[in-house]
Parts: C-alpha cells; sequence; structure tokens
C-alpha cells in the first residue's frame, strides 16, 4: 500500500501533539484531516485554551504563510480581501492584498464581525479566490481558514447563520488538557516563542500530494456510504431536528472518513473512520427544534450514530 | 392509568369462571354453593383488600373437601368426584389473597377443571369456553410478568393496549397448529362421561312398552333424540316409527320375542330419503320415517313389522341413511298369526266389552267396524293432555267412560284394546310424531316430548292400516307447534344447528368426511361461474401466490454469503475468547479488536476490512485463510 507523504504528515502530527500543542492531539489531528480534505475548521471554545497556538504552530510546521484577522464589530470586509490603493509615483491604483492571501488564515471570533464581513469570508472560503474591483485574485493553495468562536459570550456577536455554518467542514472544541499536562503547560509557560522559531517539517506540494492521493486513491465503499447516508437520513427523520445534515456535509463526511482513512494508513475507508469524524463534521449542521435549542448537538448526534447498525459484511 | 394488580385479579376471575361454567350443571350442590360463595366472597375480600380466613383454616379446610370427594371415588364413580375435588380446591384458593403464587395456582385449577369439562360433555360450548379460556390466559401470563416490576405499578390505557394486542396474538398463531393437531389427534366420538356411567344413564326416547296409568304425567323433555336430515314434508307425515308392541300383558304392551313370519310389501308412494343422527343411547331400535323400508349406514336387521333393530348395541354417535314410503298401511300377501294379534287380558271392564259389542254390530267389515270406532271416539269429546292422567285400577275404562282426558298412550291402547275385543287384529306403535325443521340446517329436530304411540290395525284384504287414535281427540290441533315461537324459536333453532354442525364436523370427525366436504366443495367451486374462464383464473391468483412464496422463503432462507458466514465464525470465536470486549450493533471490527491484544484478531480484521470495505467478494482462498486467522485467536 502506497500512501505517498503520509510517514512526513504523522510525523508533524506527532511532533506537534508531543512538543508543541500537548494534549491537543484531536484537535491537531481533526484540523490536519479538514486540511488534508480541503475544508476549513471551526475552532468553538472558550478564550485561551490554545485555539491560536493550534493555527500558529499548524503553519509553522508546515512551511506555510500564515494571515490572522481579528474580527471586530467594525470590521470591513475590504480589511480582509485588500484594497487598491493610489500610487502617485506609478500614477495607478495597486492591489494591497490583505490577510486573507495566505495558506492559513486564523480567523479569530469570527462571530463578532458584521455579517457584510462574515459573508466576504465565507466566499472567499468556498470560491478560494477573491474579486476586487472587478479582478480577480486566486488564493494560494492549500487554504485553510482556522475560525475561532466564543460560544459562551453573545453579547454584541452575529452568530454565523446556519448555511455559513454548513461551510465549514469540521467543528470542534479543543478542551481543556489532562491534569498532568496542563501543570507542565503552566509551568512551562508561553511556548508562542518557540512556535516562531520551530522548523519547517512539510513543504507545501506535500500537501498537495497527499490531497491528491486522498481524492484519487482513498476508496469509499457501498456499504460505507449507505452507513452515512443512513446516519443523514436519521438527522433529517428526527423529530427533534429541524433540517438535518445537508448534501454538503455528506460530502465532507466522507472527505473527512477519508482523510481519516489516508492518516491511518489505508486505501479504504472503514466504518470507524465515519464514527470517528461523524460528530465533527456533523454536529454544526444540525439545527434544532426552538424548544429543543438548549440540547448538545454533538451528543445528539453521537446518539443518533450509536442507533445505527455498522455494516459488517 | 390501570393498575396491574386491577387487570391480574379481573382476569384470574375470568379464568376462573371460565373454567368452572362447562362443569357446573354437572356438580354437586354443595359444591356449587361453595364456588358461588367464595367467588363472591372473594370478590369482596379483594375489594376490602383483607382476606379474613387465614392460610391454614383453608388448608385444612381443602384437606375435609378432598377427603370428602376422595372416598366417594370409585371404578364406576370417577370423574364426577374428581370434578368435584378440583372445584373446591379451586373456589379455596379464590378466598385467599391474590398473590403470584395463588394466581398461578388458580389458573392451573382452572384449566384442570376445564379440561375435566370434556369428560362431561363435548358440546360446541366447549370449544367456546376453551378459546376464551386461551386468550385469558393468555394476556393473564403476560401481565403476571409485571410482577418483578411491581405489582401495583400502574400504566396507562394505549400501552395497556398493546401489551394485551401483543399477548391476544399468541394464541391466534397457535391456531394453525391446533388445526394441525385437530386433524391428527384421535378423539372419542362422545362424552367419556357417559362411557364411564354408563350403567346410571337412563334410556332417552320412547320406552320399549306401554303401560298408561303408570305416573299421572309426562315429562316435557325439551332434550334432543335424533336429528334426521330430509325434505321438508307435510306435518302430518311426520310420523317417525321405532318399535311395534304387539302383545298385552295385563294392562302393559310389550314387545313379543317371538316374531311372526308376516309376507309384507309396501305400495309405491312418495319415496322421502332422510339420514339420521340420533344422540347417543342405549336403544337398539333405529327410529326412521314410517314406513321404513330400508335403512343402511349401521348394521340393522328388519323384523316383518317394520321395525329396525341395531345388532350392536353400542353407545356411540352413529348416522344411518333410511329411505321410506308414506304409505297408510302394510300390505300383507297370505295370512297373519291373528290369534296373536287377538290375545287380551282377563279382566276387561264391562263397559268395555258392551261398547265393543255396540260397535261391532254397527259395522260390517273390518274397515267399516274400525271406522265406527273412530266415529265412536269423536263423540265421546275425548281430550287430549299430558296432565292428571287416569289411575285408577282399570285407567283405560276411567279414561273412556269418566275421565275423558289422557295422551296418546291411552287413546291407542284404547282403541287397541277395543278393535282386538272387536276381533279385529291391532298392534301399538311406538315413535314419535311431529319435528321442527331447521331451514339453516335442512333437518328436522325431534325431542323427546315428541314421543308418540298410535296402533296399525289389520283389515282382511288390505293389510296393517296405520291408524293415529290421538287426532280423534277435541284439542288435538293444539299439540303443535311446542318449540316455542317467535324469536324463541329462531334462536333455539339456530343454537341447535351450531351444534349439529359442531356434531357433524368436529366430534363425529373423520377424515374420509371431510375429503367428501373438501370434493363437494370443489365440485361446488367448479359449478360456479366466472364472467371469464376459471382456468384462466389460476393464471391470475397463482404468479401472485407464488411471488408471494418465494418472499417468504428467500426472507426465511436468505443466502448467506461467504462474509456473513466467516464473519459469525469470527465474532462467536472473539466473544468466547474476550467476552469483555466492545460488541454491538454500532461497533466496528476495528474497534472490537483494539482492546484486544491478539495478532491473529487483528490481522483478521485487517484482511477482512480490506476486502469487505473495498466493495471484493471474498475468494476461496481468501476464504480458507479467514478461516485459519479465526482459528488461531
Amino acid at each position: 500500500m502506497n500512501l505517498p507523504k503520509r510517514d512526513e504528515i504523522l510525523h508533524v502530527i506527532e511532533t506537534l501533539a508531543s512538543r508543541y500543542l500537548r494534549g491537543k492531539i484531536r484537535a491537531v489531528k481533526l484540523s490536519m484531516i479538514a486540511l488534508l480534505s480541503g475544508g476549513h475548521i471551526l475552532l468553538e471554545d472558550i478564550p485561551g485554551l490554545g485555539k491560536t497556538t493550534l493555527a500558529l504552530a499548524l503553519s509553522g510546521a508546515l512551511g506555510l504563510s500564515f494571515g490572522r484577522i481579528q474580527c471586530t464589530s467594525d470590521l470591513m470586509p475590504s480589511d480582509i480581501t485588500g484594497l487598491s490603493i493610489y500610487k502617485r509615483e506609478e500614477a495607478a491604483f495597486k492591489f494591497f492584498k490583505g490577510p486573507v492571501f495566505n495558506n492559513i488564515v486564523l480567523v479569530d471570533e469570527i462571530n463578532r464581525a458584521m455579517p457584510r464581513t462574515q459573508s466576504a469570508l465565507l466566499e472567499a472560503m468556498e470560491e478560494r479566490k477573491v474579486t476586487v474591483e472587478g479582478i480577480t485574485h486566486p488564493l494560494p493553495d492549500p487554504f485553510l481558514v482556522i475560525a475561532t468562536q466564543n460560544p459562551m459570550e453573545q453579547v454584541g456577536t452575529y452568530p454565523l447563520p446556519e448555511s455559513q455554518m454548513d461551510r465549514f467542514i469540521i467543528r470542534t472544541g479543543i478542551g481543556y488538557p489532562p491534569e498532568n499536562i496542563e501543570k507542565t503547560i503552566i509551568r512551562g509557560g508561553s511556548i508562542r516563542d518557540e512556535i516562531m522559531q520551530m522548523p519547517v517539517l512539510l513543504v507545501q506540494n506535500d500537501i498537495v500530494v497527499a490531497r491528491q492521493c486522498i481524492r484519487q486513491d482513498i476508496y469509499i465503499s457501498d456499504k460505507i456510504v449507505e452507513y452515512m447516508y443512513r446516519l443523514i437520513r436519521e438527522t433529517r427523520n428526527n423529530p427533534l431536528i429541524l433540517s438535518g445534515i445537508s448534501t454538503r456535509g455528506g460530502i465532507n463526511m466522507a472527505d473527512a472518513a477519508k482523510a481519516r482513512a489516508y492518516l491511518e494508513g489505508r486505501d479504504y475507508v472503514i466504518p470507524e473512520d465515519v464514527q470517528s469524524v461523524a460528530v465533527a463534521v456533523g454536529a454544526h449542521r444540525l439545527v434544532l427544534n426552538q424548544e429543543n435549542e438548549g440540547l448538545n448537538k454533538e451528543e445528539l448526534l453521537d446518539s443518533l450514530l450509536k442507533n445505527i447498525e455498522v455494516p459488517l459484511a | 392509568m390501570v393498575k396491574i394488580k386491577t387487570i391480574l385479579t379481573i382476569l384470574i376471575y375470568c379464568i376462573c369462571i371460565l373454567g368452572v361454567a362447562p362443569v357446573f350443571l354437572y356438580l354437586d350442590v354443595i359444591c356449587r354453593l361453595i364456588f358461588v360463595t367464595s367467588l363472591i366472597a372473594g370478590i369482596i375480600f379483594d375489594r376490602k383488600g383483607r382476606h379474613y380466613i387465614h392460610g391454614l383454616a383453608l388448608t385444612i379446610l381443602s384437606i375435609v373437601f378432598f377427603f370428602y370427594y376422595a372416598l366417594r371415588i370409585s371404578s364406576d364413580n370417577l370423574v364426577s368426584p374428581a370434578i368435584n375435588i378440583l372445584v373446591t380446591l379451586l373456589s379455596v384458593r379464590l378466598l385467599t389473597e391474590k398473590t403470584g403464587r395463588n394466581c398461578m395456582q388458580i389458573a392451573v385449577l382452572s384449566l384442570f377443571t376445564l379440561a375435566g369439562s370434556s369428560l362431561v360433555n363435548l358440546g360446541i360450548t366447549f370449544l367456546l369456553h376453551l378459546v376464551l379460556f386461551l386468550l385469558c390466559i393468555a394476556v393473564f401470563l403476560v401481565f403476571q410478568t409485571f410482577y418483578a416490576t411491581g405489582i401495583n405499578t400502574a400504566i396507562c390505557v394505549p400501552d395497556l393496549k398493546k401489551i394485551a394486542a401483543t399477548a391476544l396474538s399468541m394464541p391466534l398463531i397457535s391456531l394453525p397448529l391446533m388445526l394441525v393437531f385437530f386433524m391428527i389427534i384421535p378423539r372419542t366420538e362422545y362424552p367419556l362421561w357417559n362411557f364411564l356411567n354408563s350403567s346410571g344413564q337412563k334410556v332417552t326416547g320412547f320406552s320399549e312398552k306401554v303401560q298408561p296409568g303408570s305416573s299421572t304425567g309426562v315429562s316435557e323433555s325439551k332434550n334432543v333424540v335424533f336429528r334426521a336430515q330430509s325434505r321438508r314434508l307435510a306435518d302430518k307425515d311426520l310420523y317417525w316409527r321405532g318399535i311395534v308392541l304387539d302383545t298385552m300383558e295385563g294392562k302393559t304392551w310389550v314387545r313379543s320375542s317371538v316374531r311372526e313370519h308376516e309376507n309384507t310389501f309396501v305400495e309405491k308412494g312418495s319415496t322421502v330419503h332422510q339420514t339420521i343422527f340420533p344422540e347417543p343411547n342405549t336403544s337398539p331400535y333405529l327410529p326412521a320415517l314410517n314406513l321404513p323400508v330400508n335403512i343402511s349406514g349401521v348394521q340393522a336387521g328388519r323384523d316383518p313389522d317394520y321395525t329396525f333393530v341395531r345388532r350392536q348395541s353400542r353407545q356411540k354417535r352413529v348416522k344411518y341413511d333410511s329411505v321410506s314410503v308414506l304409505a297408510d298401511f302394510i300390505g300383507i300377501h297370505g295370512r297373519i298369526n291373528k290369534e296373536h294379534y287377538l290375545r287380551t287380558p282377563a279382566g276387561t271392564s264391562r263397559r268395555i266389552m258392551s261398547l265393543a259389542q255396540k260397535i261391532s254390530l254397527e259395522g260390517t267389515t273390518d274397515e267399516e267396524k274400525v271406522m265406527r270406532l273412530g266415529q265412536d271416539f269423536v263423540t265421546r269429546k275425548l281430550s287430549y293432555t299430558n296432565n292428571d292422567l287416569p289411575r285408577s285400577e282399570d285407567p283405560i275404562d276411567e279414561f273412556l267412560f269418566s275421565n275423558k282426558a289422557g295422551n296418546c298412550e291411552f287413546f291407542a291402547t284404547s282403541f287397541a284394546q277395543l278393535l282386538r275385543v272387536m276381533g279385529i287384529p291391532s298392534r301399538l306403535v311406538g315413535g314419535y310424531y311431529g319435528g321442527t325443521y331447521n331451514d339453516m340446517g335442512g333437518y328436522y329436530l325431534v325431542t323427546e316430548d315428541m314421543a308418540h304411540v298410535w296402533l296399525e290395525a289389520y283389515v282382511d284384504g288390505k293389510g296393517w292400516l296405520m291408524i293415529d287414535p290421538s287426532r280423534f281427540a277435541t284439542n288435538y290441533a293444539q299439540r303443535e307447534n311446542r318449540f316455542g315461537t317467535g324469536l324463541f324459536k329462531d334462536v333455539r333453532l339456530m343454537m341447535d344447528a351450531l351444534g349439529y354442525y359442531w356434531n357433524q364436523t368436529v366430534i363425529s370427525y373423520d377424515l374420509e368426511k371431510q375429503v367428501q366436504v373438501l370434493k363437494k366443495t370443489n365440485d361446488a367451486v367448479r359449478g360456479l361461474r366466472f364472467s371469464f374462464e376459471s382456468r384462466k383464473l389460476i393464471y391470475f391468483v397463482f404468479p401472485p401466490f407464488l411471488c408471494l412464496l418465494f418472499i417468504i422463503l428467500r426472507k426465511k432462507f436468505r443466502y448467506t454469503s461467504l462474509e456473513e458466514k466467516i464473519l459469525r465464525t469470527f465474532i462467536k470465536k472473539l466473544r468466547q475468547k474476550y467476552p469483555d470486549a466492545r460488541y454491538g450493533p454500532d461497533t466496528g471490527l476495528h474497534d472490537m479488536v483494539k482492546s484486544i491484544d491478539d495478532p491473529a484478531a487483528r490481522q483478521f480484521v485487517e484482511y477482512y476490512a480490506g476486502v469487505v470495505y473495498r466493495d471484493r467478494k471474498l475468494k476461496r482462498n481468501e476464504y480458507d485463510r479467514l478461516r485459519e486467522l479465526a482459528d488461531r485467536i
């Protein structure tokens, strides 16, 4: 079985999780899955758990360019995409690229930006190009947006509408690290400087090759498709849920499962791949009924998943 | 919301009533009283929630009853005490608190009682009770399982309905099985009670001797004597000939043991075919419509006086076919032994003698004399009654000259005796007169109260002339229609028809007959006319039927692929070896072996998943390899 660049990618995950992002192995893996399947990731957690660190470390290790947007309610779309400035020496407008023209873009507290700015960003995420003043500028490849949002703070925010949540392949939290690891982290202090100086472990092309391999060589069986479909159908038929997982959600789930299979060293998808990505891929796409809004979407989807029989033969 | 305890209590009362009801009439009076009182007391106790009589007292009571009835068991009285014991034990149990154990005991005792009732009576009511009993007991047993969760649990009505429906489906599913057993299990053709207690039972129907004046009344028993399937006949033809009594012994008419040889013939007339289903009885005489010419279906011999005697006198449910001719006399070639039919006992009263003499003088021929005597009966204004019958020393004399009221026995015997005194040979014919026609079943129902006696007088040159002197009674017309009227009659007739079919198809079931019925149905179906040919119907009916069959069979014996087969083996092995690992429908194979340190199992999973999740089919050699890996676990 030949899975190109898998060893290198595993090495990156290993290094990140053991040295720089201790206790965040799941988040690192999911981010890598998002990157490999060409999607974007939404980190939803309270501040101070290392969301930014994660984004920085990932970009540093992969040798990719990094841009950061700190969202506020007066952030304008042009603050993201860039804008044209008149240059007197040349007597012409020159386009200055905004922070979105990077391989990895960290959009911090995306729900603080006003809807207009949000939609400009989300459009860029989907189209992978930015049109400013009639000229279309392609975004670099690979392109990964890591957006964060704080679920606790609701005042002065513009929650992302469901349709835009759908654009993120994965939503996950980070969670507190295990006790002993957290103690070490506290003792060691911030590792931002260390991250800034971390060695590049992968070149840009490696990611492109790996992505191609995942797209073309990982086989997804009819049984797995059926399995996923049954989960999706369950979310659509469940009385607690107003609208279930969309077709795009299904495509994303299959992509994520393939990426996971790649990381596990298989060229075919098994039900466990689906199980390990389903909640991260599917939960944020569910729209619950008004009276059930308090329910935890992750737990709900997990319970649905547990009720579906795994195809074994 | 309904409490489980309430449901169980109601069901247990239903069960015990259903169990005891079929035998209730056969119980001792004491036993009946005990059952009814303890049923009522039990219900009161349950409602109050206190049981005033305690365990020890009840146990002693049960033992007393047990011995009382056990001592009465003998070889010829077996069933009755046994059933009484069962019912008294059941009654005692009813007084106790309805705990799970006691309820089960009540259910079992009721079941035994119901089973015991089949020894007494195998009517269609038994089937009804049995079916209801089974339904109740199925629901009861299902609810009984709630004991584990607490008897005072309350459940809401929809849930209750769901549980009851599930429980009821169980006996329904067993119905096909019941039909199969019905086909193969041997059965008796009459209640065992009759067999076991045969000595104690009376002969039903007419008696074999006629003795007017022996009792003041005649019972109006509605017990069925026989049913005769035949076409509808005029009321005046409904004489069912049973026995001929030709000898007078004192005042009693009996059948002499010597048969006079007579060369008889029957004139051609309207022929009636009947199939007769007598209720089981010990009488050897086979009743059939007057005049029966031939009886087939049972071994029977025909006497010269057209009495048919069964050779094997077994008390068994039989049927026989009879061919009768509607004739009012039996022709005689040659002569008969007139002496035999003219014997009268000594001590015939003076008044009778003079009356006979007077009428003899009025007529010249025998036929005319008979007619004159009939006219005399009419002018005498004799009335027909079943009550206050003459009971003096000479009841005939009293009937003719002072009381002037009597039943058919008095009419027939007095007429016959007068004929004999006048020198005309005569004999009595015993049988039944009448019958209620059941349109539903197409048969005549003849009950015991239709027993009748008429006579035959020998007229020279003609033969034995049939005469029914009861017709000369002033109120003879009122004898008709004794089966009730209106709705009551309809219901009774319907119930009787149901019982008739039950006896026909279930009790005296035999395979040959069923095949015949099937053939008949087949013929009937063939006779039906459809708008298109019935052959075409086959093409419409069979393919869907076959499809359905195919689908059912396919579901049942679905083709198991190699993958399923090896997977089953693997999981079985794994479960045996590592019972604590994660299994379950939501667990994939990799998760199963993740926590297990078994290289063979892991190898198996890798290999197997590589085939199955690539949508490939297992090849034989791959299967063998997987098999080997599975064996190494």
